[in-house]
């Protein structure tokens, strides 16, 4: 017996059987239920290294996907102070070049930044704690 | 109100009672750096987070805002799956050198009163010093922007969109700003 069969348990059983029902997919065709759920579960694993929590929403309801591996992606993606890579997409990297092949000229928020550090004219503004409406 | 001092510095754990009151719209903004003063963290010009302590007169510590920074680079997806570069004079050659500000939060009961600009301003000074030193090479700044309002607030400084969805990246070529 596989590895696989032993650690199927009834209850497993009945998620797969309910998983290829409510997906329109024969219950003999486990290559197709194991595409699906390959599909879904690659998603979800995925969207989780990269920092994002799961919820499914409808209406004001909202409910988080809870797991334990899940929180563990989720909580390294929040530490991860290293060295970061950022693929573009074609279209992306249109707009990466357009940046910065457009003629230069500094927004004005910028240019104000840049002079008073250079002057050394930084001046902290006046603060309130104001409590939100 | 305005006899606040600032003071910015590297996270530690000796934060964690005063990181206790920090409050952001985005809760994962609000508790980033309450979850990371548990631990110490690699610490060097620009690399990690920084918090933005404000003093009062009766020497009352706050946690106005922070940022964190880490080095990245852009890439390119390949569309054939070749992974060669393609010659043409106008792009860029990838991998680009880039930093990128992962966070930038405000208290939200600071917002709307100037202070996130006085954070940019941390932000490139930490910066512009890193890349004066020669210790560090990047061409771009690539900053997170987790809505619309701070979408618009890095467009107000010259960032551009690279990304549609949010988290959206945003960039700025540093170019210029060393050129100055």
């Amino acid at each position: 017996m596989s590895e696989f069969h032993i650690k199927m348990t009834p209850q497993l059983e009945h998620m797969l059987e309910y998983i290829s029902e409510r997906l329109g997919i024969a219950s003999h065709n486990q290559a197709e239920l194991l595409r699906e759920l390959a599909t879904l579960g690659y998603w979800v694993v995925f969207q989780s290294e990269n920092g994002f929590t799961i919820q499914a929403q409808k209406g004001d309801e909202v409910q988080r996907l809870e797991h334990h591996l899940l929180h563990q992606l989720l909580q390294q993606a929040e530490e991860r102070e290293e060295h970061v890579r950022i693929t573009l997409l074609s279209d992306e990297v249109e707009r990466l070049e357009k940046m910065m092949h457009e003629p230069i000229a500094l927004a004005p928020a910028l240019d104000g930044v840049l002079r008073r550090i250079s002057r050394r004219e930084r001046t902290l503004p006046t603060l309130q704690w104001i409590e939100p409406q | 109100m305005s006899s606040h001092s600032l003071r910015v510095e590297p996270i530690g754990k000796h934060h964690r009672p005063i990181l206790v009151d920090f409050k952001n719209q985005h809760e994962a903004l609000a508790n980033y750096p309450r979850r990371i003063a548990k631990r110490h963290l690699r610490h060097d010009l620009v690399g990690g987070t920084f918090l933005a302590i404000l003093t009062d007169e009766q020497k009352h510590e706050r946690v106005a805002g922070y940022f964190s920074m880490t080095t990245a680079s852009l890439e390119r997806e390949w569309s054939d799956g070749s992974g060669e570069f393609e010659s043409f004079s106008t792009q860029p050659r990838f991998p680009i050198p880039c930093v990128l500000l992962t966070r930038f939060a405000v208290d939200v009961r600071l917002q709307g009163q100037g202070f996130g600009t006085y954070l940019m301003e941390e932000v490139f000074e930490h910066l512009i010093g890193a890349l004066e030193s020669n210790w560090l090479t990047s061409r771009v700044l690539l900053a997170d922007a987790h809505d619309e309002s701070a979408a618009a607030f890095f467009e107000h400084f010259g960032f551009s969109r690279l990304t549609n969805e949010y988290p959206v990246t945003m960039g700025l070529d540093l170019q210029r700003v060393l050129s100055l």
